[in-house]
């Protein structure tokens, strides 16, 4: 008998942390609003940027379970060869589990700098870290640059669950409860195009300046990701005929009792069919960032009116949607949208 | 369940009671006929109860309001003919019958409702059997037979108790009340017959007069009757028949939405240069998939769920379509 213990466990906790640090980064920093891409396993695990790559945070994610001092010291090593490379970042992050506790001063922080940490402790994690460096560089890095670096250097507690994080990225909201586990399916999601983004391979390639990341194509559009977020929710709301968007009213109040109900059955048939065409899905996803990008106008204007502007506008509508469908669709938008609880 | 204020009316007039306090209620007055039933009823009303109300009220053109904490959550519900519509946790939900909001009660755990056999269908029990354990009647009226009599019977007590215990539904066969009134109809009638022709013995004049009398008012009555059924019965077929439509739709959209999400694959390529299957697709922007398993599981049920519900309302319709016609094969003496 023969017993697989480790080769993909630690891989899957890895990517999580991963994961999880960028959408660390996408919702729960005050500076969050000012990034608009991530870059994926480049610089680093998740570096995130503004538009231009004028503007860099810089994420190092240790899934690693028991981290002591030394191991700290150890995990900062790229963030601050970073720190030494030629490209400017703004902040460098190191995004882990939960300590022991008693290598704090404050351990309910979960957001913290080196003097967070007890003193003896700050000593250990600088020789990690030059050990490391020596290691992988074999030069003895600069004192100065060691001690100004480690005073930059922010730590963040990952959280357990994965359900907060995605709470935190988006406004949209569902009409219904949704359990844990859609938002575990969510983070999968998100994760797997993480991964499939780092097996892309760009080792030994050279760039002049930060921007020239985006040529490889190694990123996660913010924008992307919402999309995505606001998809799988709607997809869950979509069959439910107690809801019945409440601007789509408008849409039918002029028809019979009978009627309405056929109307609203078609609208939901074309939008699952619309969510379930596996192949189309480039055609789908063209739409559906161009239709919420009129979001804020959703907010205040009528979902008739949102249709013809998208009309005029010359936005390519999937086939598969009658016009009315597309009015429907707008409404449950319009919906999440403006829901504040 | 805890009801916390009662409202009905229209827009002329309405009365709102909220006084009502968490313990013991009495509503009382020095007279009758002040409303005391009114609100009663039009509280069970609010929440999916039959109409009961008494008669000469027009409850089809009011409104019935109805505010209850039910498992330490408080639901407000609003009633106007057949339509519902029910708030709860801020979100807002409506039905157009009493099925649809037997099924949210029901689902949503907010009533834990029996189920029952009915004409060799499992149903929920109708929201009239539930509130019946909820309400005594006046005077040595008893419950079972104030809401609603004559629909449920000994039968559906027994196969109640063994939906609430976990045991399968039993059917047994009975006279039941239906009958011994049918029964009990036809004996008056022969015994008025009987009267009838020893009258026609005595008296060939007179009787033939009220006969000719009798016949033409009977007829118009009955005339009435029968129309009113077949606007009935034509009413129900139609309901069913876009049910149906409605079903058979769904149903063709599961199969062609399982279709959809098959991914085309046909064969493969490779460089004709040097053979490498290794040709990678460049392509900007997204591949995130339109939807994961489970938000596809998600509608996948819930168009399953609507199925199953629309059966409930086909086979309702059936049933009640079939009162109908028995009541019209009466009629004629089929």
């Amino acid at each position: 008998m023969y017993r697989f213990t480790t080769t993909e466990r630690n891989n899957e906790k890895a990517s999580e942390y991963e994961t999880k640090a960028m959408l660390y980064l996408f919702g729960c920093r005050q500076d969050s609003r000012d990034m608009d891409v991530f870059i994926i396993d480049c610089f680093n695990d998740v570096s995130g940027a503004n538009r231009d790559v004028n503007r860099l945070w810089d994420v190092q994610s240790k899934g690693v379970k028991s981290l002591n001092p030394k191991k700290i010291g150890e995990a900062l090593v790229t963030l601050f060869q970073n720190y030494c490379s030629d490209i400017e970042f703004e902040h460098y992050i190191l995004f882990m589990p939960k300590l022991k506790e008693m290598y704090l001063n404050d351990e309910d922080r979960t957001y913290f700098q080196i003097d967070n940490f007890k003193l003896q402790y700050i000593d250990k994690i600088k020789q990690g870290l030059k050990n490391e460096y020596e290691r992988r560089n074999s030069i003895k890095p600069q004192e100065t640059d060691l001690d100004n670096f480690l005073q930059m250097v922010e730590f963040v507690i990952a959280e357990e669950q994965k359900q907060g994080y995605i709470r935190r990225i988006t406004s949209f909201r569902s009409s219904l409860r949704l359990e844990e586990a859609f938002y575990d399916a969510l983070f999968e999601d998100i994760r797997n195009q993480q991964t499939i983004l780092k097996t892309k391979n760009i080792d030994g390639y050279q760039i002049m300046n930060a921007a020239e990341v985006l040529q490889y194509e190694k990123l996660l559009w913010k924008k992307e990701i919402d999309e995505l977020v606001i998809n799988r929710i709607l997809g869950m709301d979509l069959f439910n005929s107690r809801q019945v968007p409440n601007s789509f009213i408008d849409e039918i109040a002029s028809l019979d009792a009978e009627d309405r109900k056929d109307v609203i059955q078609e609208c939901q048939s074309d939008i699952a069919r619309l969510l379930f065409d596996k192949n189309r899905r480039h055609i789908f996803w063209r739409f559906f960032g161009r239709l919420l990008s009129y979001a804020d106008a959703i907010r205040v204007e009528s979902p008739r009116e949102i249709e013809e502007q998208i009309r005029r506008d010359n936005v390519v509508i999937p086939r598969i949607l009658s016009q009315k469908s597309v009015v429907y669709l707008i409404s449950a938008l319009k919906e999440g949208l403006n829901d504040d609880n | 369940m805890i009801i916390k204020s009662i409202a009905l009316g229209n827009v002329e007039e309405a009365y709102v009671e909220e006084r009502l306090t968490d313990g013991v209620n009495i509503i009382f007055s020095d007279d009758n006929n002040k409303g005391k039933t009114l609100v009663m009823q039009g509280m069970m009303y609010a929440m999916g109860n039959q109409p009961i109300f008494p008669k000469g009220f027009n409850y089809r053109s009011n409104y019935f309001y109805c505010k209850a904490e039910i498992n330490d959550e408080e639901i407000e519900f609003l009633r106007r003919d057949s339509s519902f519509l029910v708030k709860r946790q801020g979100a807002q939900y409506s039905f157009d019958n009493v099925t649809e909001l037997k099924y949210f009660l029901v689902d949503e755990n907010i009533f834990n409702i029996p189920q029952i056999s009915k004409d060799e269908h499992r149903v929920i029990a109708d929201l009239n059997l539930f509130y019946e354990l909820f309400f005594i009647g006046q005077d040595k009226r008893n419950p079972s037979n104030t809401i609603n009599s004559g629909y449920n019977n000994k039968k559906d007590f027994v196969n109640m108790l063994c939906s609430l215990n976990g045991y399968p539904l039993m059917d047994m066969e009975e006279i039941n009340e239906e009958n011994k009134q049918r029964i009990q109809q036809l004996k008056a009638d022969i015994a008025a017959t009987k009267k009838l022709l020893k009258l026609l013995k005595k008296n060939p004049d007179v009787s033939g007069y009220v006969d000719k009398y009798g016949d033409s008012t009977q007829f118009d009555t009955f005339r009435m009757r029968v129309k009113r059924l077949h606007n009935e019965i034509a009413e129900y077929k139609k309901k069913r028949n876009l049910e149906y439509n409605r079903k058979e739709k769904l149903e063709s959209l599961v199969q062609e939405l399982n279709s959809l999400n098959r991914e085309i694959e046909q064969g493969n390529v490779i460089c004709a240069k040097c053979g490498s299957d290794k040709i990678i697709y460049k392509s900007k922007g997204i591949s995130f998939e339109v939807s994961n398993s489970y938000v596809r599981r998600q509608v996948l049920s819930s168009i399953a769920y609507q199925i199953s519900q629309k059966e409930e309302i086909i086979f309702l319709s059936f049933g009640l379509g079939n009162v109908g016609i028995r009541n019209m094969e009466l009629i004629l003496h089929i």
